[in-house]
């Protein structure tokens, strides 16, 4: 029996949205100073609106909404995918404000592109785009990779049962630290050390490379946060292959790696428990499948002769495949290149990298390795209870920073979000197919935009039609969140119409 | 606080230090083994 | 008047002459001098090639010499042989390889503030460049500019985004108010 939705439940999910949407309006007003150092004038205006629109909701939502209870896990739900439309359509204000997309649609799509740490684009002219317009566009990603909600972990919630709840809603299912709002702090921490770290790195080599230390030190920032956070934007359209840079590409796959990581992982190394990088399940598996995906690559690009050096196949055939898996999207290669130059075998393997995706609790999107290797270990062992004797017994066991048991609920989530995964990628290819899209470029963009990566074949530009681009934010929403928040918010309007 | 704070996360970042590196040797270990199959793949073609 | 004249002891009329350097001419300017042209542009595309023509027919143009025009955005890099320079068609950006002596020409690069140099360069077109990892590129062999950069219109402010901001900090400023009234 459904339980409709009581005024209290609209009224305490509208309070912490409020929230989340205030702390959206003071990050703002980050590119509007920015914008005004740089003596950028209009988009500081635009940015200074923005800023304004979202402060003024989140105040209104706050002052009449406003709430000392704590959030069930409906409204829990329900409240982090509201958030994540929320930010969408508060974050393409500044970039419609620009002039340099051609509808607000089509800025919806790169706000949440930019917040589910996608990386697909339908920008024009980006190299006329100003800079605080730029920097936003990667601060989206930085603030959705970290997790708009763990933003307000970290800096509006002071209680904890409430806090766990939408922690989980925003697909982190693994506490870091004992308590949720201490997880979110060490997750910050984790990101402004690679940060510091990751920026320095890029801008030296830029610096040597002919830029101009405050161009460099731009472009390393944005590169950064785009990478770490697995986003895939960069601040020109060509984008990694605008510097032509073999220093650059390898320090853009360590800081691509290194976000595919478990943010539990980095807590367990950074705690001195070194040897957790070769014990750990994901880390194993995470290696395993790339290296596999990526034979499937070099062995159909050397096949066709697309590179015939080594260090060819390896800046583009390798760098494709590892910002495919670990769901950052970055290219060296122009978009059109892949369906005229790459075999089909070698596009299969970027295909199946893209859909797996990194580990859980960390930047990337995807199925996820850990559920993979939890599928994998469950089939195992049912193989083996058929093979050995009845009577004896046969634990599913893995190690994941702790040696753990699976249990069936344990199982039973991985096989259903992994199923619901797929489903995801085939939808979103029908789709395009029947606009006319070969299959192969059609999943290709599909998987892209479910599993959050942002690699593109050339489908995805300013000029498609709505349905898709509609069909496509949907892809990366469902993608991002991990379906469980969203269909709990569905739930909850269908409840609203139907139930008691 | 900010400056209990600012010294806890220095504290952190001490101690994780040779975590930072186990990381990035990771990170390593796959490029340059990739690398490696580049290499074999392209000789062996050759 | 019919001209007569004793060639190896044929008889020719004027009229025949006529048609003959008619045929001649024909010969010439139909058939002669496009074969030559062809034969002579056989590595050579003489009218400029859009971005999009070049990286959808990447393997078509492999190796061959192009012409490419465009605005000159984002940095010149300087590296120890060459310098990097991108170059925008509004359709798309390619990346081209000039030797030093090309990049003094250039004297606006275009971004936020600027609009670039819009120059036109000929060079061999490389789908997969040997000397540059892999890089879809050119290497520019000769540069010409055909318009000169300048700064960019939009540095004025906008009124009308100037006006919708007063508003809504107004807005903004009753909101707060209105939330210490209810907060009493």
């Amino acid at each position: 029996m459904l339980l409709k939705p009581q005024i209290k439940d609209i009224k305490i999910t509208s309070f912490y949205l409020g929230r989340i949407i205030l702390g959206l309006g003071l990050v703002l007003i980050i590119p509007c100073l920015f914008a005004v150092l740089n003596q950028e004038i209009n988009p500081a205006l635009d940015f200074a609106i923005s800023s304004a629109i979202a402060l003024i909701a989140g105040f209104l939502l706050i002052t009449f909404c406003k709430s000392k209870e704590e959030l069930n896990w409906m409204q829990a739900m329900g409240m982090v995918s509201l958030s994540w439309i929320a930010a969408m359509f508060l974050g393409a204000i500044p970039l419609y404000l620009s002039g340099h997309w051609a509808s607000y649609l089509n800025a919806c799509f790169d706000a949440m592109s930019g917040f589910a740490t996608c990386g697909l684009t339908l920008v024009e002219d980006l190299a006329h785009l100003s800079r605080a317009h730029n920097l936003w566009r990667h601060l989206m990603m930085f603030v959705g990779g970290q997790g708009i909600v763990i933003i307000a972990l970290s800096l509006f919630v002071r209680s904890s049962s409430g806090a766990f709840k939408i922690y989980v809603g925003e697909a982190r299912e693994e506490k870091v630290m004992p308590s949720v709002i201490s997880t979110a702090r060490f997750i910050w921490l984790v990101s402004l050390v690679y940060l510091i770290l990751g920026t320095t790195t890029l801008a030296s080599i830029l610096t040597a490379e002919g830029f101009s230390l405050k161009s460099a030190i731009f472009h390393s920032s944005c590169i950064f946060m785009a990478a770490f956070d697995t986003g895939g934007f960069a601040p020109q359209s060509q984008n990694i292959a605008y510097y032509h840079s073999f220093a650059f590409e390898i320090t853009c796959m360590v800081l691509m790696i290194l976000g595919a990581l478990n943010f539990k992982l980095h807590y367990a190394l950074w705690s001195g428990n070194r040897r957790e990088i070769i014990r750990n399940i994901e880390t194993t598996t995470f290696f395993i499948t790339v290296m596999c995906a990526f034979l499937l690559v070099v062995i159909g690009l050397t096949k066709e002769g697309t590179y015939p050096a080594g260090l060819m196949l390896f800046r583009k055939g390798f760098f494709q495949l590892i910002s495919a898996h670990s769901g950052t999207g970055y290219m060296t290669i122009f978009a059109p290149q892949f369906i005229k130059e790459w075999p089909v075998f070698a596009i299969l393997g970027i295909i199946a990298a893209m859909g797996l995706g990194g580990a859980v609790c960390s930047t990337t999107g995807g199925i996820k390795v850990l559920r993979l290797s939890i599928f994998l270990k469950t089939l195992g062992n049912e193989i083996k209870k058929i093979m050995l004797p009845r009577s004896s017994v046969v634990t599913d066991k893995l190690h994941h920073v702790k040696d753990m048991v699976l249990d069936e609920r344990q199982v039973r989530m991985a096989l259903l979000i992994f199923l619901m995964y797929l489903g995801l990628y085939g939808i979103g290819a029908v789709f395009a197919s029947l606009y006319g899209f070969p299959f192969l470029a059609s999943l290709f963009e599909s998987v892209s935009a479910g599993a959050n990566v942002g690699l593109s074949c050339g489908i995805i530009n300013p000029s498609l039609p709505a349905l898709l681009k509609i069909i496509y934010i949907l892809q990366m929403w469902f993608g991002r969140l991990e379906f469980i928040a969203i269909f709990t918010l569905f739930g909850v309007l269908i409840a609203a119409v139907k139930g008691r | 606080m900010i400056l209990h704070s600012l010294k806890k996360g220095l504290f952190i970042v001490l101690r994780g230090a040779s975590g930072i590196f186990a990381e990035i040797s990771y990170a390593l270990v796959i490029i340059i083994l990739a690398l490696l199959v580049c290499i074999i793949f392209t000789l062996h073609a050759a | 008047m019919i001209k007569v004249s004793k060639c190896q002891g044929i008889k020719v009329s004027k009229t025949d002459i006529k048609i003959q350097d008619l045929f001649k001419n024909l010969f010439f300017y139909f058939i002669l001098l496009p074969f030559a042209f062809c034969i002579l542009n056989l590595n050579c595309y003489a009218q400029s090639i859009s971005s999009t023509e070049l990286i959808e027919n990447a393997k078509q143009y492999d190796g061959k010499t192009v012409t490419y025009t465009g605005e000159v955005v984002g940095e010149v890099m300087l590296r120890k042989t060459g310098a990097w320079v991108n170059i925008s068609d509004e359709e798309g950006v390619i990346g081209v390889w000039m030797p030093f002596e090309l990049i003094d020409e250039i004297a606006y690069k275009g971004d936020y503030k600027t609009i670039g140099d819009w120059i036109e360069i000929k060079g061999i077109f490389h789908r997969a460049c040997p000397e540059h990892g892999g890089d879809l590129d050119i290497h520019a062999q000769s540069l010409r500019k055909m318009k000169s950069g300048e700064p960019r219109e939009n540095m004025i402010i906008d009124q009308t985004k100037k006006k919708v901001l007063f508003w809504l900090l107004g807005v903004l400023c009753i909101v707060l108010i209105l939330r210490i009234f209810i907060r009493k």
